[in-house]
């Protein structure tokens, strides 16, 4: 039995069912083969892939001056419309593709210091360094551990029947528009607060000082996109405004829809603490497997999550490069069946619609959801 | 224009405006000094020069001294020291040649000779080193050996585009046969040419290796001289004893291209924190994060399994070894997981 303690001795009921069939071997054969397909990537990371970053690096690039140029006469509809697309695409692709990725080391194999984990920083309120602490460290180790990974409702929604219901989480589903609208905010708050508690022994008002940092960050990106470009743009100033409001939403609001269908459809499985201890690297993996769901779609699709609609992919191998995970998904997924594994994965409208009906179902306590026959 | 300059990054932030401009300029734009390959002219077989016009910020080198040169080979930058061979001095156009000679199993040299191409983007750091040409007009002996001609050649073109040396030069260069001398041509030109000059061939397969005392014979006056020595590290070590014996150390120049690599066999090694000011011995199966742990000193950590870089510091020096897949690695710069190398020699570490 693997040490994932999938039919734990004490309780009557197995905490993850669909993993009570597997045998330690069989854990161990599976971060073999997982081990194997990464392996064989890492050996095959060269010339095309660099190319292909700094290629979305351009894309970027261009997208975001074209996109603020054409918001200069945003006074003109069409033109507004235009610039507002440009620039959301721009905001994206940054986000996602550039940012997440890169920032998670997927590119530091390269050597080049301007696309490097340790030196990049995104547009988004949210800090590089407190991102990368509690998205790289906490939530991609502790993955979908409730207790270790904040990820999970990130503190305020209630995502498994396993956490405890609060009043709170009657307004969930509102909660969960107004974090979607400002999610950058909301990211940032979250950094702020996790960090500022695990730091919080030096004795100093570190919630203070993290608020202060947290502002440091915002101030840049609220004079650019609301002051600067709208006094540039003369009369245009109020339609530029809204436009760059726009984008940022825009930007949030789908960023936080390829995150949520990532990790909180249905079929995703959550863990305690006490599943976790001791757990060997195919418990690991396997684990990345079970809190992670994937999201159908096309090419350009997936370069537009940033290849997070790889979310199962991305979860097993963080720092692999994303124009890879694509290639490698069809024989995650053949492990998984040959395993008789769940590979949750589904279109983005049936996922984010599990997510949804799940915030509204949750955010009744339990026995009354029971009742309700939900 | 600082105003301006300030102004433009508040409107590309959380990205500097360079950032846009090498879209239009890759080279200008770019951050650090960077470069195209102008030409690259084959030398003897398996040696080429390769030249580039460098830009008019890079700072002037002197006669004698490396720049280092980073060049993107399959998709990493690789970063290698090559001594400048053009002559020291202003000229109109900024360009600057090394001479690269292929070693084996050298990535570097062996991309520069075979696949790189004029119009490639290479990246540069400023010319630096002690070996430089010495301002007293006294008399000269150069003694090259194999690629070690390279850093002699600019002192030689230098003293030739100056109009000549004031005092006697004696170089004595050193190949295996006649075809293997870099700039063979030239240089025997120069020594037909130029009164100043006198050129000696040292050809190994012939004559056997080059031995330092023989200059008793070829340069009897060498006392009296200032001496460049430049090639592979037997030679040096015995010139620096010969001098030293002399007590003439302050006369003898000496290049390593090699500086003497610690012993890489994976088995641990010393490990220094440079920041801390701390050292550790650790063997070939202990993290570096591990060792720093224990040694008392505050290493940055995450996942502890080599997934979310949030442990990795600078490598000053030494290699690493990647305990997930065995692999020797690293060159001084490299940003290394410290949770997942361990030493794989003597190493020191930026924390």
């Amino acid at each position: 039995m693997s040490a994932l303690h999938i039919v734990p001795e004490v309780t009557e009921e197995p905490m993850s069912p669909v993993l009570a069939h597997l045998t330690e071997a069989d854990v161990n054969e599976i971060a073999d083969r997982l081990d194997a397909i990464r392996d064989e990537i890492l050996a095959d990371r060269g010339e095309a892939d660099a190319a292909y970053i700094r290629r979305l690096i351009r894309i970027h690039r261009y997208l975001e001056i074209s996109g603020r140029f054409t918001l200069l006469a945003s006074i003109l509809p069409p033109a507004w419309l235009t610039g507002t697309t440009l620039l959301s695409l721009a905001k994206i692709i940054e986000n996602m593709e550039l940012g997440h990725n890169i920032m998670h080391g997927q590119w530091d194999w390269m050597r080049d210091p301007e696309i490097h984990s340790t030196t990049w920083e995104w547009d988004n309120v949210a800090t590089a360094q407190d991102w990368k602490m509690t998205h790289n460290s906490m939530h991609h180790t502790w993955t979908n551990v409730i207790g270790k990974d904040e990820d999970v409702g990130y503190g305020r929604l209630r995502v498994t029947p396993d956490q405890e219901w609060k009043p709170e989480h009657l307004f969930q589903v509102a909660t969960n528009l107004l974090l979607m609208t400002f999610f950058e905010y909301g990211i940032s708050m979250y950094d702020s607060a996790v960090n500022s508690e695990s730091i919080s022994h030096d004795g100093l008002d570190s919630r203070k000082k993290a608020i202060a940092k947290a502002w440091h960050k915002i101030k840049p990106q609220a004079f650019k996109d609301y002051i600067a470009f709208p006094l540039l743009s003369g009369i245009s100033a109020p339609t530029t405004f809204a436009a760059n409001f726009t984008a940022n939403v825009v930007r949030n609001m789908w960023t936080h829809t390829v995150i949520f269908c990532g990790h909180f459809p249905d079929e995703v499985q959550y863990f305690t603490e006490e599943q976790v201890e001791g757990e060997s690297k195919g418990d690991w993996y396997i684990r990345q497997m079970m809190g992670s769901a994937n999201i159908e779609g096309s090419k350009l699709f997936h370069t537009m999550t940033g290849n997070l609609s790889h979310q199962i992919e991305h979860h097993l191998f963080p720092d692999l490069p994303s124009n890879r995970y694509s290639e490698i998904a069809p024989r995650v997924r053949a492990v998984c069946d040959e395993f008789d594994l769940p590979y949750t994965t589904g279109r983005l409208s049936k996922q984010n619609l599990e997510v949804w009906r799940k915030l509204a179902v949750l955010s009744l306590p339990n026995d009354v959801a029971a009742k309700l026959g939900l | 224009m600082n105003q301006l300059a300030r102004l433009a990054a508040q409107l590309t932030t959380p990205l500097l405006p360079h950032d846009y401009l090498t879209l239009v300029d890759p080279v200008l734009a770019g951050s650090g000094f960077r470069a195209r390959i102008r030409s690259i002219q084959p030398e003897t077989v398996g040696s080429c020069s390769v030249e580039f016009e460098v830009p008019k910020s890079f700072p002037s080198h002197t006669a004698g001294q490396y720049l280092r040169l980073g060049v993107d080979i399959a998709g990493v930058r690789h970063w290698r020291s090559y001594s400048i061979t053009t002559p020291q001095g202003s000229t109109s156009r900024r360009v600057l040649s090394i001479t690269v000679k292929e070693t084996s199993n050298g990535l570097m040299s062996g991309h520069l000779v075979r696949n790189a191409r004029a119009g490639d983007l290479v990246f540069l750091e400023p010319a630096a080193g002690e070996f430089v040409l010495s301002q007293e007009p006294t008399e000269l002996i150069f003694l090259a050996f194999g690629s070690g001609i390279t850093p002699i050649m600019s002192m030689i073109r230098t003293l030739a585009a100056r109009g000549g040396s004031p005092a006697p030069v004696l170089l004595i260069v050193g190949a295996r046969t006649e075809d293997e001398v870099i700039f063979g041509e030239e240089l025997a030109a120069l020594a037909d040419n130029e009164p100043w000059l006198d050129l000696v061939l040292w050809e190994s397969a012939a004559r056997g290796r080059f031995d330092v005392a023989r200059l008793d014979q070829l340069a009897p006056n060498w006392r009296d001289a200032q001496t460049y020595v430049s090639g592979p590290s037997a030679i040096l070590d015995q010139a620096v004893d010969l001098w030293a014996a002399a007590g003439l150390t302050e006369q003898l120049f000496v290049e390593r291209f090699v500086t003497p690599l610690a012993h890489v066999d994976g088995a641990g090694g010393e490990v220094r924190f440079s920041r801390a000011g701390k050292s550790t011995a650790v063997d070939g199966s202990t993290t570096l994060l591990d060792a720093g742990e224990a040694a008392g000193i505050l290493m940055p950590n995450g996942c502890r399994m080599g997934i979310c870089h949030t442990c990795v510091v600078p490598l000053k020096s030494g290699q690493v070894r990647d305990m997930r897949t065995g692999e020797v690695h690293g060159e001084p710069g490299d940003i290394i997981q410290t949770c997942v190398n361990a030493a794989a020699c003597d190493i020191e570490i930026d924390v």
